[in-house]
């Protein structure tokens, strides 16, 4: 049979992906445009563009019916079984549903969902998806501010909600850890001042594993859950990268990476292969998280830039 | 709503589709008697019906099924299946899950005997739920139903007077008694017992309920006809059982058995393991075949069922509505581009080698430099002798020109001639060709011949993809089997949104986007064979290995034949195993067999024939439309299908190639005449 | 109604030594040539550990490991499991058992606890090791060889109806195309609906399932898709009642086909659901039973899961009303 450019196959990838995985986000004029960025600064124009198709033929992408069902995997496993288990455990392993459900409902009464982030950043945005995914009352969900409230005559700071006894941060992805850690931090430390029982638990869909052992070591929350965790298998050009260990042979990860620093360098010079240096291929249906490599999401004015994963809200500058 | 989503060809398959669907979107074969036709349902002469993946079968069997019979009818049931003259029991063999009625350690005769019982009862069970929805609220059926009952339960070997008397106890009854035998069958994995009292001989029901119905006069007259489906999934032994109920039909019923080209294991019978006899005992309908063997009606077919695809979600198109938009499709599609000597499609070409040697006249200044001294042919001994006989076979903006004379270049090189010479004669012909009315020489037969072909080597020579577009070519690659046809065009769809058009709404769908859908089509078409198990991949071997052989030939500085995607053999000469292999291609329908077969140019004898699934043609560049055929002999049909012999293939075909190559070392003895026989127009393109 | 998500699922950690309390009477495990596979043997705390040796590995007799092993010819997946409980000394439905599914091939696991519930186990554990990858990512192969055979399990056959207007089929979808292939077309009558691994073993395990089932589309054709865990069994039996009752909703459901051909936990799964629900409807378990199984298909343990499978009875009195008293609370 007569073989292939490398370019076709990775194209024949690329069109079944996008039509299978992707939402049909792309079509043949994107990803040209795209690969039009990569004008010859490091290699040549042709192996700059097939090493740039290479990674996005490797891109992961979990589209909006993806996302709720982690959602819905969120709350099973991460919030609601945890709670089961117990139950269960303190009543000699009851399978009596009737009763199990009944002590789970005051559990969950007693719960209070938060996001991560301003509302409107991505872990927030999540909640409304989160609530609607496993048919939760309303009256769980609250921001942030709304934890404590001002006492009218001790003027004092109190938590608004006496009768909780946890408070679950939901996010969508957890880096390097240290934007969860500073946002939460204070937050916590007084919630726990004022009530020592309270549980604080912060739950996150996709988590570097080193970003969410650094939450875990920070000791902010009681427990730290990581639904899918992507360990250092996933850094694109790390020493044990999955991506490469079974790359065809015109595809080198070092020139890889060269070109990818080359160009994200001048997109974003602290961090060219990505925030935290996470060097991530990795987006969802509502956003693309800074970790992944820049040149697949940046999208400002200057420099210019043609995305192909857009990425919403605009970047935070450090 | 994405248009991927609407892709109109997503539903490639019968089972795809619900009874009303098929009811709704039947599409007829324009011509003759159509599918009904073809198939005769109220004939009582069985049908085995047989057919590659796709070509059919299940579609047309479920349209005669009672279920699309009732939708078909509606309103008007009963009179309208007298007047159909059948009613149609459809059942897939599937259904059955006839594996576990092996093993568990029972002996054969123990299966045979529960497998033959438990069809009675399905059979029955399926036939007798048929007849209550039809007549149950008849008033003669209220009052025959007691009869009834009575008439079938005479049927059981023990006759049960008590027995029920209403129809839907006794259907009840059948089924009770049936799920008995599965709970035992299931359970005998485990507990190693099989104990079932069987109640029925073999045919007594099947056979005997169809005769018991006639007593109501809305089915008087009316044959049962048992249309199962997918024989494929019975073992052999439960393949016997059947055709040896074709053998002992009687009565008002018939079958139609439908099954794939390799699905049938045996024709015996328990009759003393006798076959069943095409012609007297069953006809046999192989339905691509057919549909092949009348390219125009298999063409206008093919269109209509391309555009009621296209206007599912609309309105039903009647006939007339049908038959012009069939013509419209061609639009739809980038098709090639009609110029002078192919002057547009090779554009691209003249344009990417602007300025510079082009491929073919590199590959023959290498050819003939390298060539050694003493060998070089007269007339280009030097670089500039080489360098004249280049000159003088230019013809600037018509590289397909020049390729026809670096042809008969070659052929004189291979003959030994001045090359010099040769050109300059070439040159002249040439120049006279291109003339409004120019000569049919010798030029003009090897144009016509070898266009398309040469045509294919300019685009490998420079990387550029080969054509294979326009809904002709799609339709021929169907090869009889409009499954293939949908899925070609599912591929192409997909393809043309990934590159941003608007298939079949907007311009026409790019030769690119047809190229890749192709491509798919064609590779899922292949890796499919491999589903066969470890003869499917083999056989994926032999098909490389006839393919390269193929590309070989197409590709080289001389070809021997044109448009070459079929060879002849003397299939009685070669061994066993290669012809087990052959037949087994042919029954994944990997190669189609050519009905007239090939002449011997020699001995006149006349050798089987059989063509490379044209699906799978742009896997190897190859053509689609068939005209030369390559003449095979026993050792390299042993070495491309033998698993014993494959090691011999690479040198055999060295060897078969070395004589249609510049410098023509060897001349294989068969080569000689096959050269000499250059313009001899083995089989047109029909 | 039965909610599978209340049953026990503790993950392990690999690198670490497991509790005290999880030791055990009888210890099952498949051998094979991965990694994980041996490690768990080594690591797990039994009485009694036993090697299965499936003729569909092909491991010759010089092969075949130092500890307690078995290995037979026997005709079929049922036979083979029978034979292996019968020579195990003494009652086995009031001992601690524990099965490592990770090298099972899967009819045989199906059959080990399908026989296991009918001998009167009410308790055993099952564990499972994930794998940190596959070794070729989307292109991995698992099995090899000769055709394929399409049936029912043994043990598995259910009793189905002659109506096949609305017959369903459930694959659990796994990287293997020809199996997925297979089935599919072996039931062509059948609607379709394919089970994906989600959330997957791996992030990316999930978009290089869809590739390779994407392979199987044209068997599959218009496939209705679902999620459940890969590694999670509890679930995976949940989501199937879930659509089974979905579209015995639209339409009455004729015959049910459920094909577990993704991970071993997945096929635990559908072992659970068929156990606890076959009955409901015609339902058996297929699967496309090949001569030959790849020994080593992935690289690294990523963790370890224990799932305690409560077999009970099938009846919906096995979920007791009454409020159990409080006692001592049970160690996870």
């Amino acid at each position: 049979m007569k073989i292939q450019p490398l370019e076709n196959e990775l194209y024949d990838k690329i069109e079944l992906l996008n039509r299978k995985v992707w939402e049909n986000r792309l079509g043949r004029s994107a990803i040209t445009s795209w690969l039009d960025n990569f004008n010859g600064r490091c290699q040549t124009k042709d192996v700059e563009k097939l090493h740039m198709l290479f990674l996005l033929s490797n891109f992961l992408y979990f589209g909006d019916a993806q996302m709720r069902e982690l959602l819905k995997a969120a709350f099973r496993d991460l919030y609601k079984y945890p709670i089961v288990e117990r139950l269960r455990r303190e009543n000699q392993d009851t399978r009596n549903l009737g009763f199990i459900q009944k002590r789970f409902d005051e559990h969950l009464q007693a719960t209070r969902f938060l996001g991560i982030g301003n509302p409107s950043e991505s872990g927030c945005h999540m909640l409304y998806y989160f609530r609607q995914m496993n048919s939760l009352p309303k009256d769980l969900f609250i921001n942030a501010y709304q934890m404590f409230k001002r006492d009218k005559r001790t003027k004092k700071r109190r938590l608004a909600y006496g009768r909780v006894k946890k408070f679950v941060f939901l996010d969508d992805f957890c880096g390097s850890g240290s934007q969860v850690i500073e946002y939460a931090k204070a937050m916590v430390q007084e919630a726990k001042e004022l009530n020592p029982q309270l549980e604080i638990e912060y739950h996150v869909l996709f988590g570097c594993r080193k970003g969410v052992n650094r939450v875990k070591f920070s000791r902010v929350f009681d427990r730290v859950s990581c639904l899918v965790e992507l360990d250092e298998t996933f850094t694109c050009f790390g020493r044990s990268s999955r991506f490469f260990h079974a790359a065809p042979l015109e595809i080198k990860k070092q020139i890889a990476k060269d070109i990818c620093l080359e160009y994200g360098s001048h997109l974003w010079p602290n961090f060219p292969l990505g925030f935290g240096n996470c060097q991530l291929l990795i987006g969802f249906h509502h956003n693309t998280p800074d970790n992944t490599l820049p040149i697949f999401w940046w999208d400002e004015s200057a420099p210019p830039w043609q995305p192909i994963f857009k990425r919403y809200p605009k970047i935070v500058y450090f | 709503m994405h248009p991927l989503s609407k892709n109109p060809f997503n539903l490639t398959k019968a089972n795809d589709y619900s009874d009303a669907q098929i009811n709704d979107y039947w599409v007829d074969m324009p011509y003759g008697t159509g599918f009904l036709g073809m198939l005769k349902p109220s004939s009582p002469m069985p049908t085995l019906i047989l057919g590659g993946k796709g070509s059919g079968k299940t579609h047309l069997m479920r349209y005669c099924s009672y279920e699309i019979q009732k939708l078909r009818h509606a309103g008007r049931l009963p009179l309208a299946i007298k007047s159909d003259g059948y009613i149609g029991i459809y059942t897939r063999c599937e259904g059955l899950n006839a594996n576990r009625f092996s093993g568990k350690g029972q002996s054969i005769d123990a299966w045979r005997c529960v497998f033959e019982y438990y069809m009675e009862l399905f059979l029955s069970d399926l036939l007798l739920a048929h007849v209550k929805d039809l007549l149950g609220s008849s008033p003669e059926f209220k009052r025959r139903e007691s009869a009834f009952c009575r008439s079938v339960l005479k049927l059981f070997d023990e006759d049960d007077s008590e027995g029920p008397t209403k129809l839907d106890s006794l259907i009840n009854s059948l089924r009770s008694l049936r799920r008995d035998i599965d709970e035992k069958v299931n359970n005998c994995a485990i507990t190693r017992r099989l104990q079932v009292k069987v109640r029925a001989t073999r045919s007594r029901l099947i056979f005997g309920i169809p005769k018991a119905i006639q007593m109501f006069s809305d089915l008087h007259g009316v044959q049962v006809l048992y249309l199962i489906d997918e024989l494929e999934n019975f073992s052999e032994d439960q393949q016997k059982y059947l055709f040896t109920l074709v053998r002992e039909r009687s009565g008002p019923s018939s079958m139609k058995i439908g099954a794939r080209l390799y699905g049938i294991k045996t024709y015996s019978t328990f009759s003393g393991d006798e076959e069943i006899k095409e012609g007297s005992e069953y006809e046999k309908l192989l339905l691509d075949e057919h549909l092949r063997s009348n390219p125009r009606g298999y063409n206008a077919f093919a269109r209509r069922l391309i555009v009621s695809k296209l206007a599912e979600s609309g309105p039903r198109d009647d006939d007339k509505a049908l038959a012009i938009k069939a013509d419209d499709i061609d639009q739809m599609l980038e098709g090639r581009k009609d110029s002078r000597f192919y002057e547009a499609e090779t554009q691209q070409f003249v344009m990417k080698y602007e300025g510079r040697e082009p491929p073919h006249f590199q590959k023959l200044r290498s050819k003939l430099s390298s060539a050694a001294k003493a060998s070089r042919p007269p007339g280009a001994q030097n670089a500039g002798e080489i360098s004249k006989i280049i000159d003088m076979l230019r013809v600037p903006g018509f590289p397909l020109l020049e390729k026809v004379n670096l042809m008969l270049l070659y052929k004189a090189w291979s003959e030994g001639a001045n090359l010099a010479k040769s050109a300059h004669s070439i040159a002249g012909m040439c120049a006279e060709f291109q003339q409004p009315r120019g000569l049919q020489s010798i030029y003009g037969v090897t144009y016509g011949h070898f266009a398309q072909d040469l045509l294919a080597q300019l685009f490998r020579e420079s990387d550029l993809p080969q054509r294979y577009c326009g809904i002709d070519s799609f339709i021929h690659m169907s090869m009889g089997l409009p499954r293939l046809l949908l899925i070609i065009l599912k591929h192409v769809y997909n393809w043309a949104i990934f590159n941003n058009e608007q298939p079949f709404s907007g311009p026409a769908i790019s030769a690119e986007s047809q190229r890749k859908g192709v491509w798919e089509a064609a590779l899922w078409f292949f890796d499919d064979a491999k589903s066969k198990g470890e003869e499917g991949a083999f056989l994926q071997d032999c098909l490389k290995r006839l393919a390269e052989l193929f590309r070989e030939v197409r590709f080289a500085d001389k070809p021997v034949e044109c448009s070459l995607c079929s060879f002849s053999a003397n299939t009685s000469k070669i061994s066993a195993k290669a012809k087990e292999n052959v037949e087994l291609a042919e029954k994944y329908s990997l190669l189609i067999r050519v009905q007239r077969g090939q002449r011997d140019r020699n001995s006149m004898r006349v050798d089987a024939k059989y063509q490379i699934n044209s699906l799978l043609a742009p896997l190897w560049d190859l053509p689609i439309y068939r005209r030369g055929a390559l003449p095979i002999d026993t050792e390299l049909m042993g070495a491309i299908f033998d698993p014993d012999m494959v090691q011999t293939f690479d040198k055999l075909v060295a060897s078969r190639i070395a004589g249609m190559n510049a410098p023509f070392h060897q001349k294989a003895s068969k080569e000689k005449s096959a050269q000499q026989d250059l313009f001899y127009v083995v089989d047109t393109h029909d | 109604m039965i909610d599978y998500t209340i049953f026990y699922k503790t993950p392990l950690d690999p690198k670490s030594d497991w509790p005290k309390d999880h030791e055990w009477d009888l210890f099952i495990s498949a051998f094979n040539s991965s990694k994980r596979v041996h490690d768990v043997f080594n690591q797990a705390r039994s009485k009694e550990k036993h090697w299965l040796i499936f003729p569909e590995y092909k491991y010759k007799t010089c092969e075949y490991p130092p500890q307690r092993h078995f290995a037979t010819n026997a005709d079929s997946e049922a036979d083979f499991i029978l034979q292996f409980l019968s020579q195990i000394n003494g009652q086995i439905n009031n001992r601690r058992i524990c099965i490592d599914l990770t090298g099972f091939i899967r009819p045989y696991q199906m059959v080990l606890t399908k026989i296991l519930a009918e001998k009167g186990v009410k308790q055993f554990d099952a564990l499972y090791s994930e794998p940190t990858v596959y070794a070729q990512r989307e292109k991995t192969h698992f099995s090899s060889g000769s055709k394929c055979a399409v049936r029912q399990v043994a043990g598995f056959e259910g009793s189905h109806s002659t109506d096949t207007s609305n017959d369903l089929l459930i694959i659990g979808a796994g990287y293997d195309i020809e199996l997925i292939s297979q089935v599919a077309h072996h039931k062509e009558g059948a609607k379709k609906v394919q089970l994906l691994g989600l959330p997957s073993l791996r992030a990316d395990m999930y978009q290089e399932n869809v590739l390779q089932a994407d392979g199987a589309q044209e068997s599959l054709g218009p496939a209705n898709t679902f999620f459940s865990p890969a590694n999670d069994p509890f679930v995976t039996a949940s989501v199937l009642s879930k659509i089974a009752a979905e579209y015995e909703k639209r339409v009455p459901i004729t015959n049910l086909y459920l094909s577990p051909l993704a991970s071993k936990a997945q096929v635990l799964g559908f072992w659970l659901f068929y156990h606890f629900e076959g009955n409901e409807r015609p339902t058996s378990i297929l699967f496309p039973f090949k001569p030959e199984y790849s020994r080593e298909t992935s690289k690294g343990i990523a963790r370890i899961w224990k799932y305690t499978i409560e077999t009970g009875s099938r009846s919906s009195n096995n979920y007791s009303r009454s409020v159990p008293s409080r006692g001592v609370a049970r160690k996870p």
